[in-house]
């Protein structure tokens, strides 16, 4: 249960509509003005600093921690130094968008067109990227083969070294970035490190100095802070306590829960700050967070104020949102901020890591109902099953968290690709469900979404004339992904270029190792480990559709190549085509129903396009390696699409998750899908992978349902797959909430690889939530 | 019979589904195999596609794209393996020994973490007991766990050899009345109980199963009678079935009357008077069984 003060803390979130906040950006530009002709990294820290110094902090009359990102919570954060453009043409949009909506005053759009567009047009992110991107790279976009993400926002899915800064202090990394630094005097990197984090350092006495005027009923001395006064000699207490907090974390290592939670999120504030991007995540929290709890309990911290603290902590990450452009909202609704928050798994020697506090933090969602955290759990073979039954307790909820990470495929996976046992061991979880090593990684992971289905119809309709044989038609789709894939690399290669040129992460780079022993910046190569995640989509449809041509042209004559191309071309459309498009759904084999012919063709598949994406390297001297979820993008990857031979119409989604099966097209049940996903090559995606299961709560009622949702997790550990996540609500539940949002205004679901307000979806996405198969009781 | 085994050929059967992820026949997360045939005819049967031993074919209206010309609106004449949308559907398809097993054989993992299994259900699993004792034999050889859903109101042709092969048997206790039972159902409640008795002799793990039916089971006599019954020979543990409509559809898409169209289900307080009678009488109960 929450408690008043946190129930104050949730409803407040919510109370108003999200506002679009030009506060960061009219910073940043300020700072700009004074930075001309030095290099973008110092330029970017001392934006940063600027920005810290300046912008206004706040702390309502409850709250335990401090740290704010915007003004009012669940703002949108605008960042035209990555690319002025969307914002331009979309201003008058943000507020009745399908998705994803803001209130913008009128006063700031004209701000943003008068002041921000002209200082940025010309000299952004999306600039560099557009001047630098090979033509045919520009033809396979406009086709919508792929598109390559980040050209006009941060990077971010990253987890920075939060472990080493609670133990060390912010002082002890400054000690190390100078020390480095008196080694390397020239080095642009390390200056505009070691400035960050003395930023850094200073914005928490800001909040220190407000904190503790507000704590003598003083005004603060600082203009742009707004701390409410104590109303009582209770609230007085708590300010003082947290001014204390402050003053410590500064710069010295924490002692408790309290100091760890503060600077975690402080931290988590200011890489915002910096980057301006969708998931900087919090990464194996139970780990890191153990000797401070225990610190906390063993001085005598009762179960209820550990409890609020944490709660505190959660409802902090749902203050974030990120703003995206309307067409990358469709590709990624509902605001995933990325507060992946991962518990359980093995250890650096392989022993199970579980302890007492990862089942608290998988707990606390039944307080909170909301969907950050997005709260994952690693599962193994040795797992306790005290921690399964309390991730199936949470599961029963139906806000669709956690979801489930397996340390039997993804250990391995990470380390057939170089990344040492101990580092492989110490996965967590970016974005949705990408999978990365805290503190040592700067994957791109979400760089590129790759439209197989796009390529199954350029091969088809390239070909009008038809092949000698179903081998060779499976040869052209192959020769097509290649032919795409390498454009995808060099549209990749270009964005990272751009970041690298323009938008340095100077203080994100100082917590990522070996940024500081290599002295340069994640984006030019300094993190440890440097790979580039392009998803493969579409591995169910493009099984299914081979799958159709197969026997009903190749191996049946049931009709001819011709005659098939014709009725795709008309979608559907003419004299008895619809006969023959139910017969292509009903009567013949889907992926996803646990039958090896149509099976294994979704597994070649994948597999090729993996092994094909692994030709290629980045930048940073990283590989390129394949991960494969839709998050939403299957509604507009589909929209892109013509009618295809599983019977889809053209324009209709593809199949949900990245390994999930077409939406209704599962009849055997969820073992059966289980099957079908586990034929699949999983430990090749690194970069991780989708899995939706929707159950009707029936399904999981009582006793009974709990030890089946338990075993239905182990054995989903068994069979190799790397993700799954569950949505347990009903049909009915949900078509309410369609029909009366107002009632239903709390409703958490599963998107993709993160959770969302049901009511905060557009119309389509929250059709294929309620269409995905639910999964009921025999 | 439409597929019955001649002597020495591997064992035929009319299987009309394979259900995947059942979750309340007889523990665990299991896969029930439903054989085509039933002597008995209970009122209520929520399976009456399994009442006749002969392949049939189901027409579903709903599903009709009417591609096809259907004369006087009756189904057209396609063949149902032709038709597009699956509307029309041959139920009961003869399936062997080994390919069921090798069916059933995929869901292993699941079985294994849950303690689940195969179940055999019907229609009479018993009409085929030369069948249902080979396959129950083939499954275990392969590790899996067993049960069988059954009146077990036929005569047992060789009770040792279902009760080795078996590792539950899930027993109906439908109308507790002999006379009434015989008239309504044909099930002779007698023939059940000295089987019942003959496999527990054996070493059979007996769970019992009692459908609550509006109007025909759901009196306080009938279920008390059960539940005296159910204690007398021994067993520790009922499932109570509530009944449902569930079964309604099918009906209309295989022609058949349905004697209990528009029946209201059971409330919750209903089951809950049914639960606590078994209760009472110091018997486990479950309802919907697990």
């Amino acid at each position: 249960m929450l408690t008043p003060r946190t129930q104050r803390i949730k409803d407040s979130l919510f109370a108003r509509p999200r506002q679009i906040s030009l506060e960061r950006a009219l910073l940043y530009r300020e700072s700009y003005l004074q930075t001309e002709g030095e290099p973008p990294v110092m330029r970017r820290a001392r934006a940063f600093a600027h920005l810290l110094q300046n912008h206004l902090i706040v702390l309502d009359g409850d709250d335990l921690l401090a740290g704010n990102r915007t003004p009012t919570p669940r703002a949108g954060v605008l960042s035209p130094e990555m690319s002025p453009y969307w914002i331009m043409d979309e201003l008058d949009q943000f507020p009745v968008r399908p998705q994803d909506t803001f209130e913008m005053s009128e006063k700031d759009k004209r701000t943003y067109r008068e002041v921000l567009y002209p200082f940025w047009a010309g000299r952004s992110l999306n600039d560099w990227y557009r001047a630098h991107r090979p033509d045919d790279v520009a033809q396979a976009e406009a086709e919508r083969v792929f598109a390559v993400a980040q050209t006009d926002k941060g990077q971010g899915h990253i987890i920075a070294d939060i472990p080493e800064v609670l133990e060390r202090g912010l002082g002890g990394v400054l000690g190390e970035v100078e020390a480095r630094r008196a080694e390397a005097p020239d080095n642009d990197f390390l200056r505009a490190g070691e400035l960050c984090v003395r930023a850094t350092i200073d914005y928490v006495r800001r909040y220190e100095r407000a904190v503790r005027a507000a704590s003598e009923g003083r005004e603060p001395d600082d203009a742009a802070a707004r701390v409410a006064p104590a109303a009582t000699p209770e609230r007085r207490a708590e300010l003082a306590r947290l001014a204390g907090v402050l003053a410590h974390v500064a710069t010295e290592p924490c002692r408790d829960l309290y100091d760890a939670l503060q600077l975690t999120w402080l931290v988590c504030v200011a890489l915002q700050h910096e980057s301006n991007a969708s998931s900087i995540s919090l990464g194996r929290m139970d780990q890191y967070l153990l000797p401070y709890w225990r610190a906390s309990v063993a001085a005598g911290a009762s179960e209820a104020e550990v409890r609020e603290l944490l709660q505190c902590f959660y409802l902090k990450t749902n203050t974030v949102v990120f703003v995206r452009s309307t067409e990358s909202a469709r590709f990624f609704a509902g605001f995933p901020t990325g507060y992946n928050l991962v518990v359980g798994g093995v250890d650096a020697a392989g022993d199970d890591a579980t302890s007492e506090l990862s089942e608290l933090l998988l707990d606390l969602q039944k307080d909170t109902r909301l969907p950050q955290p997005n709260l994952s759990v690693r599962v193994h073979a040795g797992s306790p099953d005290a921690l399964l039954r309390k991730a199936a307790e949470v599961i029963r909820l139906g806000d669709g968290l956690p979801q489930c990470f397996n340390d039997e495929v993804n250990v391995e996976s990470f380390v057939r690709r170089g990344v040492s046992l101990a580092d492989a061991r110490d996965y967590a979880v970016v974005g949705c469900v990408e999978l990365s090593i805290p503190g040592r990684m700067y994957g791109l992971h979400d760089i590129c979404m790759f439209n197989m289905m796009r390529c199954l119809e350029l091969a088809m309709t390239g070909h009008p004339e038809g092949f000698s044989s179903y081998e060779d038609l499976e040869a052209e789709v192959a020769r097509t992904i290649d032919r795409y894939v390498a454009l995808m690399a060099r549209g990749c290669n270009v964005c990272d270029e751009a970041h690298r040129e323009t938008s340095p992460t100077p203080l994100l780079s100082v917590l990522v190792h070996d940024s500081l022993e290599r002295g340069a910046d994640i984006t030019s190569g300094g993190a440890r480990y440097n790979p580039s995640g392009v998803q493969g989509v579409g591995t169910a449809n493009l099984a299914d559709s081979l799958y159709v041509v197969k026997k009903a042209v190749f191996e049946d004559g049931a009709l001819s190549w011709g005659e098939l191309l014709a009725m795709l071309e008309r979608d559907w459309s003419g004299p008895g085509d619809e006969a023959w498009r139910q017969r292509f759904v009903n009567r013949y084999a889907k992926y996803g129903n646990d039958v090896d012919e149509v099976d294994q063709i979704g597994r070649r598949f994948l597999a090729h396009y993996g092994a094909e994406v692994e030709k290629y390297e980045n930048p940073r001297g990283g590989h390129f390696q394949p991960g494969s979820y839709t998050v939403s993008a299957h509604i507009p990857l589909g929209a892109a699409v013509g009618a295809t031979p599983d019977g889809r119409h053209a324009g209709e989604q593809l199949a949900d998750g990245g390994l999930s099966p077409m939406v209704g097209r599962d009849k055997n049940g969820p073992t059966a899908s289980l099957l079908s996903v586990s034929k699949l090559e999983n430990v090749r995606d690194t970069n991780g992978s989708l899995l939706n299961v929707k159950f009707s709560p029936s399904t999981l009622e009582g006793e009974a349902g709990l030890a089946r949702l338990v075993a239905y997790l182990r054995s989903f550990c068994r069979l190799g797959i790397q993700h799954i996540q569950f949505n347990v609500v009903d049909r009915a539940t949900l078509v309410d909430a369609q029909e009366h949002p107002e009632n239903h205004r709390d409703l958490v679901v599963r998107v993709a690889g993160y959770s969302a307000m049901f009511v905060e979806l557009a119309r389509a996405i929250q059709d294929d939530i309620i269409n995905r198969t639910e999964h009921t009781l025999g | 019979m439409a597929a019955s085994s001649a002597q020495g050929a591997a064992p035929v059967a009319t299987v009309t589904n394979v259900q995947r992820f059942s979750l309340h026949d007889g523990g665990g997360i299991r896969t029930v195999v439903f054989l085509k045939g039933c002597p008995f005819r209970c009122p209520w049967c929520c399976n009456p596609e399994n009442l006749s031993t002969e392949p049939e074919v189901s027409f579903k209206e709903r599903l009709c794209i009417r591609c096809s010309p259907r004369p006087g609106g009756g189904p057209c004449a396609t063949a149902p393996e032709d038709c597009p949308t699956g509307a029309k559907e041959l139920l009961g398809r003869p399936r062997t020994v080994d390919d069921l097993v090798a069916e059933v054989a995929r869901d292993r993992a699941f079985y294994e973490e849950s303690g689940g299994g195969v179940t055999v259900s019907g229609g009479e699993c018993l009409l085929r007991q030369d069948f249902l004792c080979a396959f129950l034999e083939a499954c275990r050889a392969q590790g899996l766990s067993t049960a069988v859903e059954t009146t077990l109101a036929l005569p047992l042709a060789d009770p040792a050899r279902l009760v080795a092969a078996c590792d539950v048997l899930l027993v109906d206790f439908k109308i507790a009345d002999r006379a009434k039972s015989l008239e309504v159902t044909g099930i002779d409640p007698d023939v059940r109980d000295a089987n019942l008795r003959d496999v527990q002799d054996l070493g059979a793990r007996v769970v019992a199963r009692m459908p609550i039916i509006p109007g025909f089971t759901d009196d306080a006599a009938c279920v008390d009678a059960n539940v005296r019954r159910i204690a007398e020979l021994g067993l520790r543990r009922v499932d109570v079935l509530p009944f449902h409509q569930l079964g309604e559809g099918k009906y209309d898409s295989i022609g058949r009357d349905y004697e209990m169209r528009g029946v209201p289900q059971l409330t919750d307080a209903d089951v809950a008077g049914v639960v606590a009678r078994c209760e009472a009488a110091g018997l486990a109960t479950v309802v919907h069984g697990e």
